[in-house]
C-alpha cells in the first residue's frame, strides 16, 4: 500500500477537480435537464411572441443573452449549493488549495453558459431562420459572452451559495455587475447577425476579453476568503 | 525543540458568535502517541477537531502541526493530515475509486490502481469499489473515509468518532489502522465515550460550554 511521494501540481488538481464536477453534474442531469428545458421553453415563447419573425438584430441579440442570463442565475449556484448540501464542501475544502477549486467551478460553469448559449443559438436557427453573415463573429461573440459571465457570475454564485438568501442575492449582486459584459456581448452578437462593424465588433469582442481577464484575477483573489469562511 | 511530528494547541477556544464552544485548551500530542478528546454531544469534540485538522480557525490560542521538525502550513496540511469525520461529505455520484484517486491528485500525489485496489482493500472495499457512493451502506461510506485519510500515508490522523457506522469487523480494521498509524506519527481522536480507546495516551475531557 504504497502511494508514491508529492509535489504540488495546481494545473492537476484543477483537472482532477473538474473532472470530478464534470461527473457528479452529468450523473446527475436532472439539473442540466432543467435548466437545458427552460432555455429551450422561453425562447421556443419568445419565437411564438414575434410570429417567427426575426426582430431587429440589436433585439434579436438582446432577448438571445437575456434568455443565457436568465437560465444561468438558476444555473450557476448549482454546484456550490450541491457542495454545500452534500457536505462535500468540507471534503474539498481539506484536501485542496481554494484555487484550483475555483479554476475547476469556473471551467464548469463556462462549459454550461456555452452549452445554453448554443441550445439557444440553435433554437433561434430554426425558429427564427436567423440569418448568419458572420459565423465566426458570432461564435466568438458566444464564446466571449459565456466567457465573462461565467468569470464574474462563478464568484457571486460561491458568495450566494454560502447563504439562505442564494436565489435572490445572486441576480440581485449579478445583474448590475454583469450588464457591462452583457451589453458587449450583445452589441458584438447583433453585428455578427448582420455582418457590420469589422473595428467596432472587434472593440466588443476585446471588451468581453478584458472583462472576463479582470473578473477572472478579481476572483481569484477573493474566492479564497469566501470558501474558506465558508 | 519541535519533536520531529507534534501536535500543539495553546489556549484554543472557538466561540461563534456569544456562544463559547470551548476555551483554553493547552496540550502537546508528542510523536507516536495518542489523543482522545471525548464528552457528551454539543462540548465541541467535532470542532475541535475540524480546528486541528484546518478547517475552521480557533477564536482563540494557536494551533500549530510539526511534521519533522518543520511548522506545516495549509498545504503541508493537506498532504500531513487524513481526517475521517462525520463532517466530511462524499459524493453519491462517484464512485470509490473515483474518490480516491481525486483525493490524492488534488493533494499533488500521484495514484496508480494497483496502490488505490490496495487501500479499498485494507477497509473492505475491494469488491465494490466501481460502485457509485449512493449504493453504499453509512458502515461503507465511512470505510471509504478510512481509505481517503490513509491513502497517502499522513503522519497525523484525526478521527472523529471513529467507529460509528462500523460493524464488529469494521471496528477491528479501524482499531488496527490507529494501531499503526501511532507507529507512524500521531492519532488524534474523539469519542462521546472514554472506554470506545481505552489505549489513548493522552485524555481531555470536554464539557459543554
Amino acid at each position: 500500500m504504497r502511494i508514491p511521494s508529492c509535489r504540488s501540481r495546481p494545473l492537476e488538481a484543477a483537472a482532477a477537480l473538474f473532472i470530478k464536477d464534470l461527473r457528479v453534474e452529468f450523473r446527475s442531469l436532472m439539473s442540466w435537464g432543467l435548466l437545458a428545458a427552460s432555455a429551450a421553453g422561453i425562447t421556443i415563447a419568445t419565437s411564438f411572441a414575434f410570429g417567427g419573425i426575426l426582430p431587429d438584430p440589436l433585439t434579436a441579440a438582446a432577448l438571445l443573452w437575456i434568455i443565457v442570463l436568465l437560465v444561468a442565475m438558476t444555473g450557476l449556484p448549482q454546484t456550490f449549493v450541491r457542495e454545500q448540501e452534500q457536505g462535500t464542501a468540507w471534503t474539498v475544502r481539506l484536501w485542496a488549495d481554494p484555487a484550483p477549486v475555483l479554476a475547476a467551478k469556473l471551467g464548469l460553469n463556462f462549459l454550461l453558459l456555452l452549452g445554453l448559449a448554443a441550445l439557444v443559438v440553435s433554437l433561434y436557427g430554426l425558429l427564427f431562420n436567423l440569418p448568419l453573415a458572420a459565423p465566426a463573429a458570432l461564435a466568438g461573440s458566444v464564446l466571449g459572452g459565456c466567457a465573462a459571465l461565467a468569470g464574474s457570475g462563478t464568484l457571486l454564485a460561491a458568495i450566494a451559495a454560502g447563504t439562505g438568501a442564494r436565489g435572490l442575492l445572486l441576480p440581485l449582486l449579478a445583474i448590475p455587475l454583469q450588464l457591462p459584459s452583457l451589453a458587449a456581448a450583445v452589441q458584438s452578437t447583433a453585428m455578427a447577425i448582420t455582418g457590420e462593424g469589422g473595428a467596432t465588433l472587434r472593440a466588443a469582442l476585446v471588451l468581453l476579453a478584458a472583462q472576463t481577464a479582470v473578473s477572472g484575477l478579481m476572483s481569484f483573489m477573493l474566492f479564497r476568503y469566501i470558501w474558506d469562511e465558508g | 525543540m519541535a519533536a520531529p511530528t507534534q501536535v500543539v494547541l495553546e489556549g484554543v477556544g472557538r466561540s461563534y458568535g456569544r456562544r463559547l464552544v470551548f476555551r483554553g485548551i493547552t496540550v502537546s500530542i508528542p510523536d507516536r502517541s495518542s489523543f482522545l478528546a471525548w464528552g457528551p454531544n454539543g462540548s465541541g469534540k467535532t470542532t475541535l477537531l475540524a480546528v486541528i485538522s484546518g478547517l475552521v480557525a480557533c477564536t482563540q490560542g494557536r494551533v500549530t502541526l510539526y511534521v519533522d521538525g518543520h511548522i506545516l502550513d495549509a498545504a503541508g496540511r493537506r498532504r500531513q493530515l487524513g481526517l475521517v469525520s462525520p463532517i466530511l461529505g462524499l459524493y453519491p455520484q462517484l464512485t470509490a475509486e473515483e474518490h480516491l484517486e481525486l483525493a490524492l491528485k488534488v493533494r499533488g500525489f500521484s495514484s496508480d490502481r494497483a496502490a488505490l485496489r490496495a487501500v479499498l482493500g485494507r477497509v473492505g472495499l475491494g469488491r465494490r469499489q466501481r460502485d457509485p457512493v449512493a449504493e453504499y451502506s453509512t458502515g461503507m461510506a465511512q470505510r471509504l473515509k478510512y481509505a481517503l485519510a490513509i491513502a497517502h500515508e499522513p503522519r497525523i490522523l484525526v478521527l472523529d468518532e471513529p467507529f460509528s457506522n462500523l460493524d464488529p469487523e469494521g471496528v477491528g480494521m479501524a482499531r488496527a489502522i490507529m494501531d499503526e498509524q501511532v507507529r507512524r506519527g500521531i492519532v488524534i481522536a474523539a469519542a462521546c465515550d472514554r472506554g470506545e480507546w481505552a489505549d489513548a495516551h493522552t485524555v481531555l475531557s470536554l464539557a459543554p460550554a
